[in-house]
């Protein structure tokens, strides 16, 4: 065989190799982290407590969660991405996560932990890898090991910080005020959306009317 | 080609393609969103994907490397040049047809940036393996002792 086709067959055959052991490790490295859905890059945006974007957004969409329901992690795993990138990115909507812990002790500890998050501004990196993470609903799944995992990944977020803010006053002052908010709004379920415009009363809306309440789009 | 001519487009493309990911590393870490023409937010999608990183290190630096390397590899004399040039452009390749399917099939996104770094890099892939194949210049060879 001519030598110069050897040494270009070789290379071929050594790139594909090398490829290929690179994809099938870090996919392997994927699957160990649980989620499947890219999360939006929230960090990108405003965070501020329970709020991400622009304060100055003409309408906020508030939204009542539970972070062991299965719905929540659906909505948050398939259709925020786009209500972010149609709505929040734009400054045309600024959304506000309010935790409900009514599902379990995995959510009142889960929820804990959010809210801790929330008193440096992650409340909503946390909670995204939270849902996409998210495990049988009260198999207990929600250990320190594993919330101490998620903060990890949540950039920005100082983990010892955080576990010295659960149970904080401040900490728990969201929860207080997302059950006095849902009790006002006579909330049932989760997840729950209230369309607010221009510091407006809240309005039930159910998330598929989204584009048609904020004028198309 | 010549030889010349082929470590000249060589070159130049692989400085094109340190530009592009030399621009998707920087903003990577500058936490900024890349300028994506026409809008719809595919850029961001992938680079905020799980593809955007391999092994904890952002894709756009591998590429970085990567096309640096490539540009290295044009003052190693020899074969051995010419084997590691096509090989790093064969690696690239691979890695770019593979997120260039991820992109499409996956993340349900384009980022032209990748797609752009993908067209080079195929390019280079080309090139680099014909400089290994292509007649060696009168005199390239080690002199004989």
């Amino acid at each position: 065989m001519n030598r110069r086709l050897g040494l270009l067959l070789g290379a071929a055959a050594l790139a594909a190799v090398i490829v290929v052991v690179a994809i099938v490790v870090s996919q392997g490295g994927a699957d160990d982290d649980g989620g499947s859905a890219p999360p939006p890059r929230v960090e990108r945006l405003q965070q501020d407590g329970v709020f991400l974007g622009d304060p100055n957004a003409p309408a906020t969409l508030i939204e009542f969660a539970d972070l062991q329901c299965p719905f929540c992690a659906d909505y948050a795993n398939d259709q925020l991405p786009q209500v972010i990138d149609d709505y929040v990115r734009p400054g045309r909507l600024r959304l506000e996560l309010r935790l409900l812990a009514f599902l379990g002790p995995d959510s009142v500890k889960g929820r804990e932990w959010a809210n801790a998050a929330a008193l440096q501004d992650q409340l909503w990196g946390f909670s995204e890898r939270f849902f996409a993470n998210q495990g049988p609903e009260n198999s207990g799944y929600a250990t320190d090991a594993f919330l101490e995992d998620l903060a990890r990944d949540t950039p920005g977020l100082n983990v010892s910080q955080l576990q010295g803010d659960i149970g904080s006053p401040q900490a728990t002052a969201l929860d207080r005020q997302a059950e006095r908010l849902a009790n006002q709004l006579g909330v049932e379920g989760t997840p729950s959306f209230y369309l607010a415009r221009g510091g407006g009363t809240p309005e039930p809306i159910d998330i598929a009317d989204l584009g048609q309440a904020l004028g198309g789009g | 080609m010549s030889e010349r001519r082929l470590r000249i487009a060589i070159a130049a493309l692989a400085l094109a393609g340190l530009g592009v990911a030399g621009y998707l590393t920087w903003v990577h870490y500058a936490d900024l969103d890349p300028v994506c023409v026409g809008g719809g937010g595919g850029c961001e999608r992938v680079q905020a994907s799980d593809y955007a990183e391999l092994g904890g290190v952002p894709v756009a630096l591998l590429g970085v490397i990567g096309y640096a390397a490539i540009l290295a590899s044009l003052v190693v004399p020899g074969d051995a040049g010419r084997f590691a040039g096509a090989l790093l452009a064969l690696v690239g390749f691979g890695f770019s047809a593979w997120l260039t399917y991820a992109e499409l099939f996956e993340i349900d996104a384009i980022c032209q940036w990748c797609v752009a770094s993908a067209v080079i890099m195929t390019a280079l892939a080309l090139l680099t393996s014909l400089r290994v194949v292509a007649p060696r210049p009168a005199g390239s060879g080690h002199p004989r002792s």
